[in-house]
């Protein structure tokens, strides 16, 4: 067989693929609470959600279509999603980038 | 034997996944159902700290001992460390904010003690 390997094929692949299926349907529902959520922390916590299980999805799909260097991208996401929603965080809670904590 | 432990090894790693998988939904469910940023904050930090790391420790199975179990095993790390950060960095957020924690309408209790 050639290296293209079509999703679905091996059984561990279709679970894999059924498993990344399940997560985005999963994924949607939780940006339903971002969209209609009634404080802006819950919107912040929702988009939290959404980037965890994309990171998530980003190492099943290294699996689904057999391509490893996804981990990488993997990888450099988690470090992203942190940053960005300490930084989203502090500016909620204090008004102030640059500034000392005010508490 | 190689062939015992490639079946053994994607055994446990379907049992992991779905475990993994069934705490995200929990995440999922408390997210929507839960009355209050709080009660949500504690819902879905746990159980999405639990679902990624399931999830993550299911590959590192599957994959067994190379050099793609250790990225996984880094991203597994990191994710057990930021996750309750984010929870509690955004509970701070929220309750220097001035948001109120929700709580239970006792009124009609105190009037039956009356």
């Amino acid at each position: 067989m050639g290296d293209v390997v079509i999703p679905g094929g091996d059984s561990m692949n279709t679970f894999f693929y059924i498993m990344t299926l399940l997560l985005i349907i999963n994924m949607f529902l939780c940006l339903a609470r971002a969209i209609m959520g009634p404080t802006l922390p819950d919107r912040i916590l929702a988009i939290d959600v959404v980037e965890t299980k994309t990171l998530i999805i980003l190492v099943l799909i290294a699996y689904v279509f057999p391509q490893k260097p996804y981990l990488e991208v993997a990888l450099a996401f988690a470090l992203l999603n942190f940053s960005i929603t300490i930084v989203v965080a502090r500016y909620l809670e204090t008004a102030a980038i640059k500034e000392d904590w005010k508490h | 034997m190689s062939y015992t432990i490639d079946v053994l090894s994607q055994i446990i790693a379907v049992i992991l996944i779905s475990l993994g998988f069934f705490f995200f939904v929990v995440a999922t469910t408390g997210l929507l159902r839960l009355p209050d940023f709080f009660c949500r904050a504690h819902a879905a930090t746990k159980c999405d700290t639990l679902g990624a790391g399931l999830i993550l420790s299911g590959l590192a199975v599957y994959e067994k001992l190379s050099f793609n179990s250790l990225k996984i095993l880094l991203i597994f790390v990191f994710t057990m460390i930021t996750t309750p950060i984010i929870g509690h960095v955004l509970a701070r957020a929220a309750y220097w904010q001035g948001l109120v924690p929700w709580q239970r309408d006792t009124s009609s209790f105190k009037k039956d003690e009356e």
